[in-house]
């Protein structure tokens, strides 16, 4: 179970709204490697690592991406806050406006709406686990991609936050699949899961 | 390791954004527990920003307003969701 706490992971204080800022950033909402994935990605796929350890790390690494989730949807808060229908029309931000107003919606910067194929939940720790180091190299760039388009300080220090988190995420996936590795047979030369054959009730 | 030090007087966004630092230490020492079970240092350095989150948060729940929905402490009114959120911006 969860419990909120009121409070973001680092602080967002945006003083200039920028739509169109807001319309590339969004996809770290709900686009293909966004925060919504990735928290949605760790929790479900926690469900069947057998190692405990590697459970538990999808649980703590899936929650932050929860409180990631958080941020990005308050920098798109607070970057489309106060401006009226004209000033989001110069912005670009009129396609987006027609359906959701100024309201945090999960899309791509593309307008593609989230889609939870956008992450797999396979039942196997190895395929789950190399799909997770994936995930956060590509979250990495993404945000690599916002940084080099931000020019607004406010904005780009907490997206340089979540880049960095995407780091260290990716070198504990890294641990956790050694986890994994070192608990299969030596003969395992091409790291099979096992897990699903060998349960027993 | 450092132990984070805690600056004297603080205000209240002083306050807040020492938890933030403190949350974000134990966090970040949670995660890297979660694969170095045995390291002792680490564990050691978890306990402190662990220990100095909980007693921020305890000030400022009792100065303030509660952090969590179940608050370390009675309640004299109904706090919980009064006030500016915290995607709003500008503690």
């Amino acid at each position: 179970m969860w419990s909120y706490e009121k409070r973001l992971q680092y602080p967002i204080s945006i003083s200039t709204p920028n739509a169109k800022l807001a319309s590339y950033i969004i996809s770290q909402y709900g686009g293909p490697d966004g925060e919504l994935s990735a928290s949605m990605r760790y929790l479900s796929q926690r469900f069947s690592a057998a190692n405990p350890r590697v459970a538990g790390l999808l649980t703590d690494i899936g929650t932050e991406e929860l409180a990631h989730l958080e941020m990005i949807g308050a920098i798109v808060r607070q970057l489309t806050k106060g401006l009226n229908a004209q000033e989001l029309e110069k912005a670009g931000f009129t396609p987006y406006y027609i359906d959701h107003t100024a309201g945090v919606w999960p899309q791509a910067a593309g307008g593609i709406p989230f889609n939870a194929c956008e992450f797999q939940s396979s039942g196997d720790a190895i395929a789950d686990l190399v799909e997770d180091l994936a995930a956060e190299q590509k979250a990495r760039k993404t945000y690599d991609n916002i940084l080099r388009v931000v020019k607004d300080p406010e904005v780009a220090d907490p997206i340089r936050f979540l880049r960095e988190r995407e780091i260290i995420h990716f070198q504990r996936f890294g641990e956790a699949l050694r986890m994994v590795q070192e608990e299969l047979d030596s003969k395992n030369f091409y790291a099979f899961n096992p897990d699903f054959d060998c349960f027993k009730n | 390791m450092m132990r984070p030090n805690r600056p004297p007087q603080m205000n209240r966004k002083e306050l807040y954004e020492w938890i933030m630092m403190l949350g974000f230490c134990a966090l970040d020492m949670a995660l890297y527990l979660d694969t170095h079970p045995d390291d002792a240092e680490a564990l050691n350095y978890f306990n402190q920003c662990n220990e100095l989150y909980h007693s921020a948060k305890d000030t400022y729940e009792e100065q303030f307003e509660p952090l969590t929905m179940l608050p370390g402490q009675p309640l004299n009114s109904w706090d919980w969701n009064s006030g500016r959120m915290p995607w709003e911006g500008g503690r």
